[in-house]
């Protein structure tokens, strides 16, 4: 007889492997969406390159192109095409070539997709854990000062976007202190290879940017952890715990903000594109070397392999992002685990 | 006598502090609850009787406060005045749940869905008893056969929201019950089932009273409840007991206008003609606007003008126990 405790974890590993198993056609969607972008400007990748060196009087090479066609099977039907690029990815790790660059798009975005991949989880663990913070106090001393002041603060930080805030405090720093903040590195660190003293030297500037991208975050963090709050705390599991003799702080973890902070872990996945896009404005305003700029310069340009890897690879973190929390409300809540909704009768 | 006595409610007054004016929602409230009986608070909603026994538990929401009055916890040892202590003390977590427990009107929200059931009675056995998590697991799955929950092994493992409304009230008895208090408080504990489940807990608050020998304050709105399973009776109208009597005296011989307004708009089965159901003349009033003299007057059939609407009456004994607030049967010495 398996007992109750083996079958719930059979139910949860299961789960999780039936969310897993469902982000492959999510994934496969989305590259075809990627590819219907890259496809979308007149004429392939190859012509416009051509026609550029011709442009700029460099003698083409025909084998070069000849070599360039065969690659990415430009010669063949779309879905050919289709497949010989998704296969160039997975097995080589080959998005394609960037014109602008006349790189191979790997090797340009390497560094851009770790630092934005870092200020992001900066950001997001920021967001959450000051989000929260705030969010319980402010509702556990509803009407407080405090809570009147970061209900003020969560206004704000919803309604200025973070370009906007970036701006601000750009012109704040230059304007009183005479200090220049943009790129993630001082001068003498820019070009450096990577060492332990340049982590260091980022680790010191990328406060300013995770702010501004967290800002909104963290407000709405606070709005929606303090709603969530006061309504759990009004239930009656809250009476009915203090009426068992509970001691008030270990009763509001155990009970009222552990069941408040489920819907919101349910929301990480789908704070990540805000986060991203986010990142793209405050990094083009603050001049930091993550992917947004990238993907902004990349798409004027219409260099489409490095637009649309960039677009693919923000679209495949998203999608694992959102089945990560979801992986993670499931270990959070039994009802999601289980199935059965509500089950009130 | 006093030997007999487990909880003695001394002039009880409970205020809520708004923005809106002060309410008394208990306004010198008293009565005595002795060992192993059962004590009935029957009122409408609104007069005050949760808030009496959210009072003795000290666990009254933030606004609420205790303004007076004691109420006096009788021990082998002594006694103690709770109303004294403070509602996050140590002591205060020491009585709550461990002597005096109580049981709530929603059974669907009165467990938290995200742990076991078994979790949440366990944690009242770790917090009140010196054992290990091993034993408190045996306890509770002892509990839980003791209210009648068929497979107490299994279903210890439970989420609530894998139980029916009647399991989950049995599993909050069980709760309860688990460190042997000496008073059982129910506030409505049948209010949210059907009928037959509503007869079912009832008979299970019986002789879970029988086996371990606690007295229990049933607080209720449903006069069946009372003649069912009550001892002694107090009847609340806005704050005030208005007669309290043993229950044989308050069913069969009532006396103050409100409770036999009360008695008289239950429904009866066998009745031969159809008639419309009596009920009570007018609204409760609020509560921020008070009546002046006895709070009944501006719905009493047997209003008297110029008595009534200038003081309060104060309690008559008619009969052995039975005592009565109306200036019907006297009760005018605070003229």
């Amino acid at each position: 007889m398996p007992s109750r405790d083996f079958e719930r974890r059979l139910d949860m590993a299961s789960y999780i492997l039936k969310r897993t198993l469902a982000l492959i056609p999510m994934l496969l969607i989305l590259s075809v969406l990627v590819f219907i972008i890259i496809q979308l400007p007149p004429g392939d990748f190859l012509t416009v390159y051509v026609q550029r060196l011709r442009e700029s009087g460099v003698l083409i090479n025909e084998e070069e192109i000849m070599r360039l066609t065969r690659e990415f099977a430009l010669d063949k039907p779309l879905y050919v095409q289709y497949f010989t690029w998704i296969k160039n990815i997975i097995l080589h790790g080959n998005f394609g070539r960037s014109f602008q660059w006349n790189k191979p798009v790997s090797e340009l975005i390497g560094e851009r997709v770790a630092m934005s991949a870092i200020i992001s989880l900066f950001s997001v663990v920021f967001v959450w854990i000051v989000g929260v913070s705030i969010g319980i106090i402010s509702a556990v001393k509803q009407y407080s000062a405090f809570d009147y002041f970061f209900t003020f603060i969560g206004f704000i930080g919803v309604s200025i976007p973070g370009f906007l805030l970036a701006l601000i405090v750009i012109w704040i720093a230059y304007s009183k202190f005479g200090i220049y903040i943009s790129g993630l590195f001082s001068e003498a660190y820019v070009d450096a290879p990577w060492s332990l003293a340049k982590f260091f030297d980022m680790l010191k500037r990328i406060w300013i940017p995770v702010f501004i991208i967290a800002l909104s975050g963290i407000a709405g963090n606070i709005r929606i952890m303090r709603a969530n709050l006061l309504d759990e705390l009004g239930k009656q599991y809250v009476t009915v715990a203090r009426a068992k003799g509970l001691p008030e702080r270990r009763l509001l973890f155990k009970y009222p903000i552990r069941i408040a902070a489920n819907p919101m872990i349910s929301t990480i996945g789908w704070t990540l594109p805000g986060i991203f896009s986010g990142e793209a404005l405050a990094s083009i305003v603050l001049n930091l070397p993550t992917i947004g700029p990238m993907l902004n310069q990349a798409l004027l340009a219409q260099d489409m392999y490095l637009a649309g890897s960039l677009v693919l690879i923000m679209g495949a973190l998203t999608l694992i992002g959102t089945l990560i929390s979801d992986i993670l409300l499931a270990w959070a809540d039994p009802r999601i685990r289980f199935g059965s909704g509500g089950g009130d009768n | 006598m006093s030997d007999n006595i487990l909880l003695e409610v001394k002039n009880l007054k409970t205020y809520f502090h708004l923005d809106e004016g002060i309410v008394k929602a208990v306004d010198g409230v008293s009565f005595k609850i002795e060992k192993g009986k059962t004590f009935g608070i029957v009122g409408e909603s609104g007069c005050g009787k949760s808030i009496t026994a959210h009072s003795i538990m000290q666990i009254l929401p933030p606004r609420g406060r205790i303004e007076e009055g004691e109420i006096i916890l009788h021990r082998e040892s002594g006694t103690v005045d709770i109303a004294k202590i403070k509602p996050n003390s140590e002591e205060a977590r020491k009585i709550r749940g461990n002597e005096i427990a109580m049981i709530f009107q929603e059974p669907m929200t009165a467990l938290a869905p995200v742990y076991t059931v078994g979790n949440q009675i366990q944690e009242a056995i770790l917090l009140h008893q010196n054992v290990k998590k091993e034993q408190a697991r045996e306890i509770a799955i002892d509990m839980l056969r003791k209210v009648g929950i068929p497979k107490p092994e299994e279903r210890i493992d439970s989420y609530p929201f894998e139980m029916s409304g009647g399991m989950r009230q049995r599993a909050m008895i069980a709760m309860a019950i688990c460190c042997n208090p000496s008073l059982l408080i129910a506030d409505e504990p049948t209010t949210a089932l059907d009928v037959t489940t509503q007869a079912q807990i009832l008979d299970l608050l019986r002789t879970l009273q029988k086996d371990m020998g606690m007295a229990t304050l049933m607080i209720t709105h449903d006069m069946g409840v009372i003649a069912e399973i009550a001892d002694d009776v107090a009847v609340m109208y806005l704050g005030k007991i208005v007669e309290t009597g043993p229950v044989s005296e308050i069913f069969y011989n009532p006396k103050h206008p409100y409770t036999i307004a009360l008695l008289k708009s239950i429904p009866k089965v066998g009745e031969k003609k159809r008639k419309r159901l009596e009920s009570i003349e007018g609204m409760v009033p609020s509560p921020y606007e008070l009546p002046t003299g006895c709070r009944f007057h501006t719905r009493c059939p047997s209003y008297m003008a110029g008595i009534c609407d200038r003081a309060e009456p104060s309690a008559v004994e008619v009969n052995d126990g039975h005592k009565v607030s109306c200036f019907l049967y006297g009760g005018n010495e605070n003229e």
